[in-house]
């Protein structure tokens, strides 16, 4: 009986992962943009942005 | 000679730009989402068999009714709500809710024990086995399990994933 139970433990485990497809989850994707340039406005007043460079999220504050 | 956008211009638009991808997971019909869904429920991997995933359907067929089944030899019950004491905040036992929907999960292997009058020693009897709480946990997880099972046939059959 211990070895039934345990089976039907280990076939249980097989239908959650059976369940579960890590292909379908949302897929990244293949190559961000990039930004072969930033430039930053001159001014008095504070200037922020964001940019990809390299496949790097850069935030962009002065 | 033409040119290449003379070329590409002439290729109707269903063989131009709307090719899906290889192995591209696909929305089945309408009807057959619903189908795939009910069967699903009543027995265990219906749902994939329905939609051509033959392995997974026999997995989820033979661990789900085998996990029932083993439940109520172990002397599970078969739970039903029940009306709370008098007094009580709602008016039923929100635990044999819970114990319902999960054994409920099952589908046919819930309804057929219950035509066939299994499972259905009365509490203080049953729960003299000391294997009772074993049953029970098995023929709750086996419906729980088939809940699990009902998202991914619906999952398949929606296109979501293959």
């Amino acid at each position: 009986m211990h070895v039934l139970m345990m089976s039907m433990y280990a076939a249980m485990a097989a239908v959650v992962l059976a369940t579960v497809d890590p292909k379908s989850e949302t897929p990244a994707p293949a190559s961000h943009p990039r930004v072969k340039d930033i430039r930053l406005v001159p001014g008095n007043r504070p200037a922020a942005g964001v940019g990809v460079v390299s496949n790097t999220l850069v935030n962009v504050s002065v | 000679m033409q040119t290449r956008d003379t070329l590409t211009d002439s290729i109707p638009p269903h063989f131009s730009d709307r090719a899906l991808p290889f192995n591209q997971p696909t929305p089945f019909p309408l009807a057959r989402r619903i189908v795939a869904v009910i069967a699903s429920w009543l027995v265990p991997g219906a749902g994939h068999l329905a939609l051509g995933r033959y392995g997974r359907a026999l997995l989820f067929f033979v661990t789900i009714v085998g996990a029932f089944v083993l439940g109520l030899s172990l002397n599970g019950h078969l739970y039903w709500p029940t009306v709370a004491e008098p007094g009580a905040t709602f008016h039923y036992d929100l635990i044999t809710v819970l114990w319902f929907f999960a054994e409920i999960g099952s589908g046919l292997c819930y309804i057929g024990s219950y035509v066939l009058g299994l499972g259905m020693i009365p509490i203080p009897q049953a729960a003299a086995s000391p294997t009772f709480e074993y049953g029970n946990t098995f023929m709750f997880l086996a419906g729980l399990l088939n809940y699990l099972v009902i998202h991914d046939a619906f999952d398949i059959a929606a296109g979501r994933k293959n």
